[in-house]
């Protein structure tokens, strides 16, 4: 079954693994610490490894078809706040430090055999988000660039 | 999302693991970014017409280090970009490459007035070969975060957008 590493790709513009998803996905109450994001068949990329989704012209593996095919993850417990004001990288916002949980299901269908994969599709069924483990969490309201 | 153990012993790169190995060099070159006015035009379709090229965000100046192939982009901790904790799964800390004193912007694009979210975290769960059925204990490490909020793209044009990274 080997190695697998799900990820959005890169984008013409170099932002690094990032997908666009529904509006309604991601909720916060920065007042209260806490926030959620759902995912439904968000569709991704399987580079098998973190080395091979990075090497861009250079990857020697292929990368192949991935889905999140659910993602829970709840963000709560607020344990510090803190501002920032950031000229160095124009930034500056509020934010909660807090713990987070994830629940996900991820699926790479069936494919050729490659380097890095035998091709007999793979799925991983996390285990409940209760036992997951956050070693960090955050949530705020941010803004940068123009809006700094 | 990285695997980091099977059952079978075959090991992925983490995520962060594989940036603390990287060994490539960069000249690290910083380009300066020139702000776009912000145009208002929240629903307007790209007048080129094509998604993801030309209405995608842009990301944050930033280039972590090593960067392997330049990624724009801070590791998880504390905005204030002091010392993050150490995370057992990867056996470094949350943010290998040390502490910020410029900070840190967990946002990964630019442009970007919103909410965001971000967790670093290690899960563990079941792994199937979708051919044979055999299973396995699994685990991973992820660093996921979402933007929700408005950004300004490539076209300068201001967009409502919900953004996740995987």
């Amino acid at each position: 079954m080997g190695p697998h590493s799900w990820d959005a790709g890169v984008a013409p513009t170099n932002v690094v693994w990032v997908a666009q998803v529904p509006e309604g996905s991601a909720h916060v109450d920065l007042d209260d610490g806490s926030a959620s994001l759902h995912l439904e068949n968000l569709c991704v990329y399987d580079a098998f490894t973190v080395a091979n989704s990075l090497l861009g012209l250079n990857r020697p593996v292929n990368l192949v078809k991935g889905i999140i095919n659910s993602l829970r993850m709840e963000w709560r417990g607020a344990l510090s706040m803190d501002t920032a004001n950031q000229s160095a990288n124009k930034m500056r916002g509020k934010f909660v430090e807090n713990t987070a949980t994830i629940e996900v299901t991820a699926t790479t269908p069936r494919t050729e055999p490659t380097a890095l994969s035998n091709g007999h599709g793979f799925r991983f069924v996390s285990d409940p988000a209760s036992t997951s483990f956050s070693n960090f969490a955050q949530i705020g309201e941010e803004r940068n660039g123009a809006f700094f | 999302m990285k695997s980091i153990m099977s059952a079978s012993g075959l090991a992925g790169l983490s995520r962060r693991s594989f940036f603390r190995h990287a060994a490539t060099a960069s000249g690290g070159v910083l380009l300066g970014s020139a702000l776009p006015s912000k145009a208002s035009a929240d629903d307007a379709e790209s007048p080129c017409g094509s998604h993801g090229i030309c209405d995608f965000p842009l990301p944050i100046p930033h280039i972590n280090t090593p960067p392997p192939g330049g990624a724009h982009i801070y590791f998880p901790g504390p905005v204030n970009g002091g010392p993050t904790p150490f995370d057992p799964c990867t056996g470094a800390p949350v943010d290998p490459s040390g502490v910020h004193l410029e900070g840190r912007d967990p946002s990964l694009i630019f442009n970007f007035k919103g909410f965001i979210g971000q967790a670093d975290l290690c899960l563990s769960g079941t792994g199937t070969d979708l051919t044979t059925g055999a299973h396995a204990p699994y685990q991973f490490h992820t660093d996921m975060r979402f933007m929700h909020g408005v950004f300004v793209g490539t076209d300068l044009v201001e967009r409502k957008g919900s953004f996740v990274f995987v």
